[in-house]
C-alpha cells in the first residue's frame, strides 16, 4: 500500500528540490485530490438520484429517449480541473525556483481526479437503489459496454 | 358441467355479459351454451356470436398460460359442436323460416282430426295465428310457448340430442348438471321459453334426477320502446311488441311462476332457483321488429343477471328447495347502481370489483401504452431500455415480435377496444350506473390513461394525472419474476394483470375500492 500512495509523484520531478518540501507538497495535493474526487462523486450521485427520479414515463417512446442523468458524469472533469489548477498554483508557490514545469504533474493529477470521480460515479449508479428500477439498465453494465447493441 | 340456455335478444345479451365476466376470470370452469331464438338474424345475436368467437380465441391463447392466480379467459365453452360440423354458437329455433303459427300447429289439419279447429281461436287471435314468426314472437308469449312446447318432438335432432346426451353424462357424476335459463319475461321468446324448456329438461334424466339443477333468470322490464307503426291499425301494428304491455306481461309471468312454485309436487317444481332482475327506470330504445336492426345497447341488468348465473353455477347444492332471489338496492343510493347495489347472495363483492378493475386496468394500459410500446422497432434494438421486457422476454430468448405473440397482442387490441370497453361504455350510458368512471371512457373504445387512478366511480372531476402511467410502469418492474405467464402474449398479459393488482393496492385500496 505504501508504494501505491501517490505513486505518480513518489519522487520529486527535479532532483535539486528539497525532498521534505516535496513530501509536504505531495501530501497536500493528494489530500486535495481525494477530497475533490469524493466531493465530486457525491455531487454527481446526488444530482443523478434527484434527476433520474424526476424523469417520468408518459408515452410508449419515453423509455427510448436519451437518459439525460447519465450526462452528469461529465461533471467528473470539475474535480480534475480544480485539482490541476491548485496543483499548478501550489507548485509555483512551494517551488518558485524549480526548473521543471508544473504542467505535467498538474495534468496527471487532473486526469487522475477526473477518472477517479467518473469511476466512483459510474459504479455508484450500478448500486441497487441508486437508479430507479424503471431505468435499471440505462447505465450500461461493463460487460455490455463492450457488446454491440442488437439491431 | 354448467349449461346456459339463452332465450331471445335479452337472453343473448346476458350471455354477452357473462362472457365478459368469464374473460375477466369470474366465470365457471366450463360452460355449455345454447341460444334459443327464432330471429337468429337479430343484431344482438350477431354481436354476441362475434364475441363468442373472440372469447374462444382468447381462451385458446391465454387459458392455463397465465400462471397461478389468474383466470382470464379460463372458462371453457362447449358450443355443442358435433363432429366438427357447424362450429360456433348454436341458435335453435322452434320454427322454420317463414312459418306462421298456423303451420307450426298444423291448424289446417285439425279438420281431419277429432279436434275442432275453433279450439285454436280460444287461445290465439286471428293475427297471432297468421303472424310471420321469422322475426320472433314479438311480445306474444302465448304464441311462443305453443311453439316451444314442441321441443320434445325435436329431441332427436341437433342440438338437442347432443345436449341431452351431455346432460345425461353430467348426471353420472356427483356434481350433476346445472342449467340456467336466461331471458325476459315481458317479451316473446324469453317469456315463452322458461317453462316449456324447463319441463322438457326435467324429462332428460333417466337416473339421478336430483342431480339436475335448473334455474331461471327472469328479466323484468328494463327497456321500453314505441312501436314504429303505432297509431295505425295494420296487422303489423297489432302484432308489434308494445312497451305498455310489458308490466302486464310481467305480472302474468310472476303469477304463473308463483303458482308453479306453490303447486310443486314434493318440493320438486321445474325450477330449483329463480332469479328476478329488472330496472324501475326502463331505458328507451328505438323499436325494431327484428333482424339486424334489433341491436339494443347492453344494460346493467344483463350484468346483474350474468352474476346471478355465476352465483347459481358456484354451488347449486347450496340451494334449499325452490329458492327465489330478488335484487335489491343494498346499501347504495336508491335509483343508482353502485357496486354495493349488485344483488350478490354468495359471491364476494370485493373480489368481483377487484377482478373487473384488474382486467379493466390491464386492458387500458395495453391499449394506451404497453401495446404500442412493445410494437416499437426500438424494443428489439434496445430491449434493456425496458427492464421488464429485458428480464422477462429478451434475456430469455423470448420476444413479443414473433408472429404468434403479435397475433396475441392484436387479439387483445380487438377484444378490449371493440368488445370489452364498448360493452362497459354501453352499460354506463346512463348516469344511474356508477360502477366504473364513465368519464374515463373516451368513447372510441379506449380509456384515458390520465384517469388511470380514477377508473371507478365517482369521477373526481378535473383530476388528470399524466404520471399515473409512470406509476403503473414502475409497478410492472416490481412484479416478482416468478409470477408470470408461460411466454409471449400470455406472459405479457399476466405481467399487466399482476402490475394492475399492485397498482390497485397502491392507488385504489384507500381511495376507491374500500370506499
Amino acid at each position: 500500500m505504501k508504494n501505491l500512495y501517490a505513486f505518480w509523484v513518489s519522487q520529486p520531478p527535479d532532483p535539486t528540490m528539497s525532498y521534505d518540501l516535496w513530501l509536504g507538497f505531495r501530501n497536500e495535493v493528494f489530500g486535495l485530490l481525494v477530497g475533490c474526487v469524493l466531493a465530486g462523486a457525491a455531487v454527481i450521485i446526488g444530482l443523478y438520484i434527484w434527476q433520474s427520479r424526476k424523469l417520468t414515463i408518459r408515452s410508449p417512446r419515453d423509455p427510448f429517449v436519451r437518459f439525460v442523468p447519465m450526462r452528469l458524469l461529465w461533471l467528473a472533469f470539475l474535480p480534475g480541473i480544480v485539482v490541476g489548477i491548485v496543483y499548478a498554483v501550489r507548485y509555483a508557490k512551494v517551488f518558485p525556483f524549480a526548473q521543471i514545469s508544473a504542467t505535467g504533474g498538474a495534468v496527471g493529477a487532473a486526469l487522475l481526479s477526473a477518472f477517479g470521480t467518473y469511476v466512483i460515479g459510474q459504479v455508484a449508479m450500478w448500486l441497487p437503489g441508486v437508479t430507479p428500477r424503471k431505468f435499471l439498465y440505462h447505465p450500461r453494465w461493463p460487460w455490455r459496454l463492450l457488446s454491440r447493441r442488437r439491431t | 358441467m354448467n349449461t346456459l340456455i339463452c332465450a331471445g335478444g335479452s337472453g343473448v345479451r346476458v350471455l354477452e355479459a357473462l362472457l365478459h365476466l368469464c374473460a375477466a376470470g369470474l366465470g365457471p370452469a366450463s360452460l355449455r351454451l345454447l341460444v334459443i331464438d327464432p330471429d337468429s338474424a337479430n343484431g344482438n345475436g350477431a354481436r354476441v356470436t362475434n364475441l363468442v368467437e373472440s372469447y374462444l380465441e382468447g381462451h385458446r391463447r391465454f387459458a392455463g398460460r397465465l400462471g397461478d392466480g389468474l383466470n382470464f379467459f379460463r372458462t371453457e365453452l362447449d358450443l355443442l359442436d358435433v363432429g366438427g360440423r357447424s362450429a360456433g354458437l348454436k341458435t335453435w329455433s322452434p320454427i322454420e323460416k317463414g312459418q306462421r303459427l298456423r303451420e307450426v300447429l298444423n291448424v289446417d289439419l285439425l279438420d281431419s282430426t277429432a279436434t275442432p279447429p275453433e279450439l285454436v281461436r280460444l287461445f290465439f287471435t286471428h293475427d297471432e295465428i297468421n303472424m310471420d314468426l321469422t322475426q320472433g314472437f314479438r311480445g306474444h308469449p302465448s304464441v311462443g310457448a305453443a311453439a316451444m312446447s314442441l321441443v320434445a318432438l325435436k329431441k332427436g335432432e341437433q342440438p338437442w340430442s347432443q345436449l341431452i346426451e351431455k346432460l345425461r353424462g353430467d348426471l353420472a357424476h356427483d356434481q350433476g348438471a346445472r342449467v340456467f335459463l336466461a331471458g325476459s319475461v315481458f317479451g316473446g321468446t324469453g317469456a315463452a321459453t322458461f317453462y316449456p324448456i324447463a319441463r322438457f329438461l326435467r324429462t332428460v334424466p333417466e337416473v339421478n334426477h336430483s342431480r339436475l339443477k335448473v334455474a331461471a333468470g327472469a328479466l323484468s322490464p328494463y327497456f321500453r320502446f314505441e312501436a314504429a307503426s303505432s297509431g295505425t291499425d295494420s296487422a303489423a301494428s297489432r302484432q308489434a311488441a308494445k312497451a305498455e304491455r310489458f308490466p302486464l306481461a310481467t305480472r302474468s309471468a310472476v303469477d304463473f311462476y308463483e303458482q308453479l312454485r306453490f303447486n310443486a309436487v314434493a318440493d320438486r317444481g321445474p325450477f330449483d332457483a329463480f332469479y328476478w332482475v329488472g330496472d324501475d327506470s326502463p331505458l328507451s330504445v328505438p323499436y325494431a321488429p327484428g333482424g339486424p336492426s334489433q341491436n339494443n345497447p347492453s344494460h346493467f341488468v344483463e350484468l346483474v343477471m350474468a352474476l346471478a348465473a355465476v352465483d347459481f353455477f358456484l354451488d347449486p347444492g347450496d340451494l334449499q328447495g325452490a329458492s327465489c332471489y330478488a335484487g335489491s338496492n343494498g346499501t347504495g343510493v336508491e335509483a343508482f347502481l353502485d357496486w354495493d347495489d349488485l344483488p350478490l347472495s354468495r359471491l364476494d363483492r370485493e373480489k368481483i370489483r377487484r377482478s373487473l378493475l384488474r382486467f379493466f386496468l390491464a386492458g387500458t394500459v395495453h391499449l394506451g401504452f404497453s401495446g404500442p410500446l412493445v410494437r416499437l422497432p426500438e424494443i428489439e434494438a434496445f430491449p434493456y431500455r425496458v427492464p421488464w421486457y429485458w428480464e422477462r422476454f429478451a434475456s430469455k430468448g423470448d420476444s413479443l415480435s414473433t408472429e404468434s405473440s403479435r397475433a396475441g397482442l392484436d387479439f387483445l387490441d380487438r377484444f378490449f377496444r371493440d368488445q370489452h370497453f364498448s360493452w362497459w361504455l354501453d352499460l354506463h350510458g346512463r348516469d344511474a350506473v356508477r360502477l366504473f368512471n364513465r368519464s374515463a371512457l373516451n368513447g372510441n373504445g379506449e380509456v384515458r390513461l390520465d384517469r388511470l387512478t380514477n377508473l371507478l366511480w365517482p369521477d373526481r372531476a378535473g383530476e388528470s394525472d399524466p404520471d399515473a402511467i409512470d406509476s403503473f410502469y414502475s409497478e410492472m418492474m416490481k412484479v416478482p419474476k416468478k409470477r408470470g405467464g408461460e411466454s409471449g402474449a400470455a406472459a405479457y398479459l399476466a405481467l399487466l394483470a399482476h402490475a394492475a393488482d399492485r397498482f390497485i393496492d397502491s392507488h385504489y385500496t384507500k381511495t376507491g375500492t374500500k370506499e
